[in-house]
């Protein structure tokens, strides 16, 4: 029997979506979602800018009466060219020391193309002059973290090439998952890291490239705080305490605000 | 005169809380019917659209001081209600069994012309239900935004988070395997087919 077919699937979806039980909807309601009635303040990057104090996040405390993380900020504390001299040696003597991931070549001299600084955390981003290989390196105190990652050339869907990683002084990496995807539009490209340090516990790595004219990108975690990230160069890197995800992205760019979704396949790692 | 301003400022906070909460439970009353169909139709299982919907609004309320002043709140439970459902799709691959439930009579048995006709209509729909049931669900999912909620292509490009290119290609592909399934050979006994759920398309890295 010939199917005259979109009339016919708009029929048989409504008919399908009147079979849901009024039940249902009333159980919804009686949820208590507790919904948030106020605002969290978040500073933004001009006030940071000027050299007000960061905010702390106060996170678990592991072993003793100092948070985990202590002087992270949602949002960058302050705005560099280039990583600080100390964050810089240690993460060339990381890089230096790591191999290449698998179906990737030897490459390099590395220069850092995004820096974010929170506190006295510093994360750079660093290319070594072609659009497939670059490197990450998460520096604070007392660990260093360095992880190198090759794009497949042909920019297709399927699996990429590769990823090594290294951390410096026994401390830090641990188990590590990530979710990865192509929001599209003004997030091309971005990866979202659930790292462990062993001195610290754990924490959230995302970061991606962003298109041109896009002038801001602040995350939406699962628990409703916002983190603003850097952006610089085309990319944006941001990262906190804990496991929270991150579904949404919200994007400045000269035309205004919107929210781009951030899903993807999760990929399991090692530390 | 300053202590009365600052019992003022409280009972004011307090109000605006109250007016906050009461807002969202009547943004709640008014979608959450409308979340739970289109919930339905992507997960085509009512226990898991609940679910969904739950976990949707309880993001929504995270949120609520941000949500509450957008034009479109509703639009925007409903894209996270997607991207949830999408996000969860994509983590396990889904084996789906087509239950082809008893046999259905041939059309000759029914002398009357029009009787049989608005069987062959039954049993096309009844045949389009099931092979709806039987797509993945991103591909149900870019039809409910489709067909259902009657969204244009740039609309369900955005909250899907692909190019329009890819919503064309992913409702041509979905509408022939429909075509495809639901004007196959007639029921009886039992088939079974296999429908791991589709990676979405990525660029991307692993570490």
């Amino acid at each position: 029997m010939k199917l005259d077919l979109e009339p016919q699937l708009r029929s048989a979806l409504a008919a399908r979506a009147a079979t849901v039980p009024t039940g249902s909807g009333s159980r919804l309601r009686a949820v208590d979602y507790r919904p948030r009635t106020h605002r969290v303040p978040v500073r933004s990057a001009a006030a940071t800018m000027a050299g007000a104090a960061a905010v702390g996040t106060a996170v678990a405390v592991l072993g003793g009466s100092q948070p985990a993380f202590a002087g992270w900020a949602a949002a960058p504390t302050q705005t560099v060219d280039a990583p600080s001299a100390g964050a810089a040696g240690d993460c060339a003597a990381q890089l230096a020391a790591l191999p290449a991931p698998p179906n990737s070549t030897d490459s390099g001299p590395w220069s850092p193309v995004a820096t974010d600084v929170r506190g006295p955390f510093t994360v750079v981003v660093y290319q070594d002059g072609t659009d497939t290989d670059f490197a990450t390196c998460f520096s604070g105190p007392p660990f260093t973290f360095v992880s190198r990652s090759s794009i497949d050339a042909s920019g297709g869907n399927g699996p990429v090439s590769g990823s090594s990683s290294g951390t410096a002084s026994g401390l830090g990496g641990g188990q590590m998952t990530e979710n990865e995807g192509a929001g599209g539009g003004d997030i091309p490209q971005w990866s979202l890291a659930h790292l462990n340090s062993t001195s610290q516990g754990p924490y959230t790595l995302v970061e991606g490239r962003i298109a041109s004219g896009v002038t801001g990108v602040t995350l939406v975690r699962d628990d409703g705080q916002d983190v603003q990230a850097t952006t610089e160069n085309g990319w944006f890197i941001a990262w906190w305490p804990g496991n929270q995800g991150v579904t949404t992205a919200q994007v400045t760019t000269p035309a205004g605000v919107s929210d781009q979704s951030l899903s993807g396949s999760a990929t399991p790692g090692g530390g | 005169m300053v202590r009365a301003g600052r019992v003022d400022k409280r009972i004011g906070t307090a109000m605006g809380r109250h007016q906050a909460r009461e807002d969202f439970e009547r943004f709640v009353d008014q979608s959450v019917n409308q979340l739970l169909r289109t919930a339905y139709l992507i997960t085509w299982d009512l226990p898991s659209a609940e679910d969904l919907v739950q976990e949707s609004l309880l993001r929504v309320a995270r949120r609520w001081p941000k949500v509450r002043s957008m034009a479109y709140p509703t639009a925007y439970a409903r894209r996270i209600l997607i991207n949830l459902a999408l996000d969860g799709a994509r983590r396990r691959t889904r084996h789906k069994i087509e239950l082809e439930v008893g046999d259905r009579p041939a059309l000759e048995e029914y002398p009357d012309q029009r009787a049989a006709l608005a069987l062959g209509t039954v049993e096309a729909a009844a045949d389009l239900q099931r092979a709806l049931g039987n797509l993945t669900r991103r591909q149900r999912a870019t039809l409910v935004l489709r067909y259902f909620e009657d969204l244009p292509e740039r609309q369900v490009a955005e909250i899907l988070g692909c190019s329009i290119g890819t919503v064309k290609s992913t409702t041509w592909r979905a509408l022939e395997r429909l075509r495809a399934m639901a004007s196959g050979p007639p029921a009886g006994g039992r088939s079974a087919s296999f429908e791991p759920e589709a990676m979405s398309e990525t660029k991307g890295r692993t570490l």
